[in-house]
């Protein structure tokens, strides 16, 4: 039996509805892909401009350089760091990321990786704004330049005169020098402890730095020693203490590692070098060291290897003072 | 009454074959705008591609133009930390590298050479290469050359330095050079 009151729908009419809405559906689809791909394109590009402008902040002559870089949002920086990659030098790799509607952060971009820089940070950054510092580590002639980035307040608590002229000379302003405790109450930021004494401990630090160089061969108490952070501790000597304080202890080590095995190809050519110097007439006790110090790298497996390199390239360092200047290693 | 559900009848079957043919031009049309859109997407992904290539090509010469000023402070080849290069530490260099290519891998440039003012007038195939053998008496020190198909190269003139004697006097010895970095210009296949 038909039902003469049921309304009839012609059949091309569900057709255009059913074709309207598969269009409609691919149309979305596409349309958020296409968005989505261009903030991952837009993100990778921005983590290679960011390694980009790393270029030029490397100190080069200068003992040290910094530089503020602000962002138009809020970003996420990633760092991760292999010195298994790329072998013998390791390799470290950027990404980004950045703030979209509301709190969420859009897709990271891709990994720009980065072969002949050392970046030492913590894992990720969220931040409007990075300081970025440059130092040059010397083991005893130059390896290279640190590159540490870090958001936010620090502060140094009790910092020892040379590590105040050391970070008064970068003009930095987020890191303030405090010789009281309750200067730091009201603040948010990281406080930094610098200690002499093994035995003194303080609750509300967030960071301790051991100065552990006593001796005639030191400049000054804080130019080896170590830094703990979250129960954990790192060694570090000269520069190297920037990079502790600022970085994860896996993108420490790691960079630590990766700087150790550049170490042993400069090596290599300086041992070229010392070949021709002699040549020249000039000693050969420093390529003896030199070559000692190569074996000590070769068998070095983390921070708290540093301690023999240290003394080592001391040694060498002032063996290289001590020569004439025509006769100079580096 | 016979002949008026006759006459439905064919109406309805006359209906049917129009709505048929409607749906099929519906569909046609369908297919042939799909197609429109797809190859308008086509197009610019293959724009958008060039526009890739070309922006990867440009971050590979602008990451050589940056470097090439801070190559002198490299301490592969600085010469103690002054604004020059060392040519005792690039043979140095070029005989380390000839053995183990490590640093190919290091920098992102297809390859680094340094021309010695001896070689400023002349091609690159009359140009000696420096070596352990000859060196000093050479025009270029190629620290390493991948020799892509095809390489941008962007240069710089740099003060190059050694260590020479005299009368028993160590001195150091300056002249100028050319450093050069090539990268390589990415085509689309």
């Amino acid at each position: 039996m038909i039902n003469k009151n049921a309304t009839e729908m012609p059949f091309n009419w569900i057709f255009a509805i059913i074709a309207g809405a598969i269009i409609l559906f691919l149309g979305i689809y596409i349309t958020t892909k296409l968005i989505n791909t261009s903030s991952y394109d837009y993100n990778t590009q921005s983590a290679e401009r960011l390694v980009l402008l790393l270029d030029p902040l490397e100190a080069g002559l200068a003992s040290g350089t910094s530089e503020l870089i602000e962002f138009k949002k809020q970003t996420e920086v990633f760092c991760e760091c292999q010195d298994w990659k790329n072998p013998p030098f390791g390799g470290q790799s950027i990404s980004f990321s950045e703030k979209i509607l509301g709190n969420e952060f859009s897709e990271k971009g891709g990994e720009i990786p980065i072969k002949n820089k050392y970046v030492f940070m913590e894992n990720s950054i969220k931040s409007k704004k990075l300081n970025v510092i440059s130092k040059t580590f010397f083991m005893p002639f130059k390896i290279s330049d640190l590159i540490i980035i870090f958001s936010g307040d620090y502060y140094f608590y009790q910092a020892p005169n040379e590590i105040k002229e050391d970070i008064n000379s970068l003009n930095l302003k987020n890191i303030y020098f405090i010789e009281d405790l309750n200067e730091f109450e009201s603040s948010e930021g990281t406080l930094v402890c610098f200690s002499s004494n093994i035995n003194s401990f303080y609750d509300s630090c967030d960071i301790i730095v051991k100065g552990e160089c006593r001796g005639g061969n030191c400049e000054h108490l804080y130019e080896r020693g170590k830094v703990i952070k979250n129960n954990q501790e790192l060694g570090y000597s000269n520069n190297l203490i920037y990079g502790a304080i600022f970085s994860s202890k896996e993108i420490y080590e790691c960079n630590l590692k990766r700087l150790i095995n550049r170490f042993i190809e400069l090596k290599e050519i300086y041992l070229n070098k010392l070949d021709l110097i002699q040549r020249l007439g000039c000693g050969s006790e420093i390529k003896i060291n030199l070559q000692s110090l190569g074996n000590s790298a070769e068998n070095f497996n983390d921070s708290n290897d540093l301690i023999t390199l240290f003394e080592h390239s001391k040694k060498i360092d002032q063996m290289n003072q001590n020569t004439i200047s025509g006769c100079k290693l580096y | 009454m016979k002949k008026l559900k006759l006459n439905n009848k064919i109406n309805r079957k006359s209906l049917n074959k129009k709505a048929q043919i409607k749906i099929q031009e519906m569909s046609f049309v369908l297919i042939a705008v799909a197609l429109f859109f797809i190859l308008v997407g086509l197009f610019i992904v293959s724009i958008v591609q060039s526009n890739l290539y070309r922006k990867a090509s440009d971050f590979a010469q602008e990451k050589a133009i940056a470097s090439v000023k801070n190559f002198a402070y490299s301490p592969e080849f600085n010469y103690n930390e002054q604004n020059c290069i060392d040519a005792d530490k690039l043979i140095g260099f070029v005989k380390k590298e000839s053995q183990d290519h490590n640093y190919e891998k290091f920098w992102d440039f297809t390859s680094i050479k340094v021309i010695k003012e001896s070689g400023f007038n002349k091609s690159e195939g009359e140009m000696i290469e420096c070596n352990a053998g000859n060196y000093p008496d050479c025009d270029i020190f190629i620290l390493y050359d991948k020799t892509p198909l095809n390489e941008v190269s962007v240069s710089s003139y740099i003060a190059l330095c050694k260590k020479e004697k005299e009368n028993s006097y160590i001195y150091e010895k300056c002249g100028l050079a050319k450093f050069v970095i090539g990268s390589e210009r990415k085509i689309p296949e």
